[in-house]
């Protein structure tokens, strides 16, 4: 920045031409601001000194050479240096020599300034020693000398793969998930709606003995009636042609009641959450001849494993006309269908649910097909669509859970 | 910078550091310690240092890592020119390393460590000012220093044997 302090920097640098275009700029706006300067700025270019060519030197002829002169100053040697770079090099002396032979050394000097040095210790036997000396001061490192423990500073990370980390981290997630989820409901389930279990109609070994329970309600009293109502409307000779190997027992109206809803049913299924090693694999049974009221599934039914299966029930589409009395219940049931759907998704999202068995024929009963799957036992759960069941061995564990409609099976 | 490029750096510096450290210090143990400590604090800053910076921040480490190491070892006790004057000289020197390595010795701590870095590791004024915290001009006065101070020692000897 151009100051009444420093301007005259600028007008000499402004003759001298050296003054960069920006700043002559800048020197011109300073001069319009401070016009008081301008005379002093144009008196400059009065000192300028021109060249005057009258003035010449007088001794000239004495200072030039003959012919014979020139050529016996050919004979002498010439010198390893450049007339050039001589008037470049910096003069070397006894009192700047140890300075520069450092620099020498360092290698800091340019061609010419390397080149007087080394012209001023040839021209000397005592400085050449000199330099000689400076030179050893150059150390070089030993080799030798390695650091031992160098296999001790290495990093080696011992990581998964990611595909593989991918996997932990996946299986992680679901199973904080499934447990968020599970204990999550259980609370509110589990004081409400839990059943007790109520064992297969007449011989609990029979693989064709099936147990169903009423279209659950909002809790035991109602229940129960809706289930006597709706056996009033199902013929129990009927049924029991149709499934002559279902034997009623001690609740037939509570059994037959539930065989003659038509209710569509989405059964989901959840594997190897329990492993029983000891567990006996189940025995596939012949298919039944209850057509019409049997549900079939989509594809053979899933090979049996030798342990224990969680079967998650819920209502996906249950025609609720057909088996409810009254209309103004319907509404309620719908809202329970959409939650029960919700949180099926829910179910499905977190579990990795793998199996699912949509049925809408109005004359299908998917649990009886399942008993044909090797069903040993139904049992009743809760009383709405968001019933849930849990059975948990001597230990504590969770070795059944069932979410639905009021269904948990197991198989034998 | 990666894993592996740590390593690499172990391969590549760890000798290099140990040898300025050991050179500086004549304390094989104080070395050891130095270059652990000092790529131990490189793997906490692995993510923020680059490859191409590890040597320098190596060097530095470990210079400043040997000052405070020397600082707190009161037995350290560097030689210098004064100390130079009055050594008595004796011939056992077989050749110019270890006349060099004696001289080097006898050098202060500053001068030995700057000679190291520049003849070592072949270090610009710049770079070593930047490791040991000097500026340039103050880099270039100690090599001439050191410079000096090595040429009289060997002049001497040399003069002896």
């Amino acid at each position: 920045m151009i100051t009444r302090d420093n301007y005259m920097l600028f007008f000499l640098d402004y003759y001298e031409g050296v003054l960069p275009e920006a700043q002559r700029e800048e020197l011109m706006r300073f001069l319009d601001r401070h016009s008081d300067l301008k005379v002093e700025f144009y008196d400059f270019e009065l000192f300028e000194l021109q060249k005057d060519s009258r003035v010449k030197y007088p001794g000239k002829g004495d200072l030039k050479k003959d012919v014979d002169d020139c050529d016996e100053r050919k004979a002498v040697p010439p010198l390893k240096i450049s007339m050039r770079d001589s008037e470049m090099a910096i003069e070397v002396n006894d009192e700047n020599y140890e300075s520069l032979f450092v620099a020498y050394v360092e290698g800091d000097l340019d061609d010419a300034d390397a080149a007087a040095v080394e012209m001023f210790a040839a021209a000397d036997e005592k400085y050449g020693r000199e330099l000689r000396l400076m030179q050893m001061t150059k150390v070089q490192p030993d080799k030798h000398i390695q650091y031992p423990g160098k296999a001790a500073l290495k990093r080696h990370f011992i990581g998964i793969p990611q595909k593989r980390k991918w996997h932990y981290t996946s299986a992680a997630a679901a199973v904080l998930l499934l447990a968020t989820l599970v204990y999550s409901l259980f609370p509110v389930f589990d004081s409400t709606y839990i059943a007790e279990e109520i064992p297969v109609v007449g011989d609990q070994d029979a693989p064709e003995a099936v147990a169903a329970t009423p279209v659950p309600q909002q809790d035991a009293v109602p229940l129960i009636a809706e289930a006597e109502e709706v056996i009033s409307r199902t013929s129990v000779e009927e049924l029991t042609a149709q499934t002559p190997s279902v034997r009623f027992a001690q609740q037939p109206e509570y059994t037959r009641s539930y065989i003659g809803g038509p209710i569509a049913i989405d059964l989901t299924t959840l594997r190897g959450t329990t492993v029983r090693s000891n567990a006996e694999p189940p025995v596939p049974m012949p298919e039944r001849p209850v057509s019409r009221l049997v549900a079939r599934t989509e594809g053979p039914p899933p090979a049996p494993e030798p342990r224990e299966e969680v079967f998650w029930l819920a209502y996906g589409n249950p025609n609720v006309e057909s088996w409810m009395a009254t209309d103004d219940v319907a509404p309620a049931k719908e809202q329970e269908e959409r939650l029960s759907n919700l949180l099926l998704s829910m179910i499905g999202q977190t579990t990795g649910i793998d199996r699912v068995i949509p049925e809408t024929a109005e004359d299908s009963n998917p649990l009886l097909g399942m008993a044909g799957e090797g069903i040993s036992r139904i049992a009743p759960v809760a009383g709405n669509a968001f019933g849930i069941e849990t059975i948990r061995d001597e230990s504590g564990r969770l070795v059944r859970l069932a979410i639905g409609d009021g269904f948990a099976i197991t198989r034998r | 910078m990666t894993t592996a490029q740590y390593n690499q750096c172990v391969d590549d510096h760890s000798d290099g550091v140990y040898r300025f450290i050991l050179k500086n210090t004549g304390d094989e143990e104080l070395a050891r310690d130095v270059v652990q400590d000092s790529f131990e604090k490189m793997w906490r800053r692995v993510g923020e240092i680059g490859f191409e910076q590890a040597r320098s921040y190596l060097f530095t480490t470990a210079y400043r890592t040997m000052i405070d190491a020397i600082r707190k070892n009161s037995k350290q006790q560097p030689a210098d020119e004064t100390t130079l004057n009055g050594h008595s000289y004796t011939d056992e020197y077989s050749g110019l390393k270890e006349i060099l390595e004696e001289a080097l010795n006898r050098l202060v701590p500053i001068q030995r460590s700057v000679i190291l870095l520049r003849d070592y590791e072949g270090y610009s004024y710049q770079e070593i000012g930047k490791i040991t915290g000097l500026s340039e001009s103050q880099v270039k006065v100690y090599i001439y220093r050191a410079r000096v101070s090595l040429k009289n020692y060997i002049r001497r000897i040399d003069a002896v044997i």
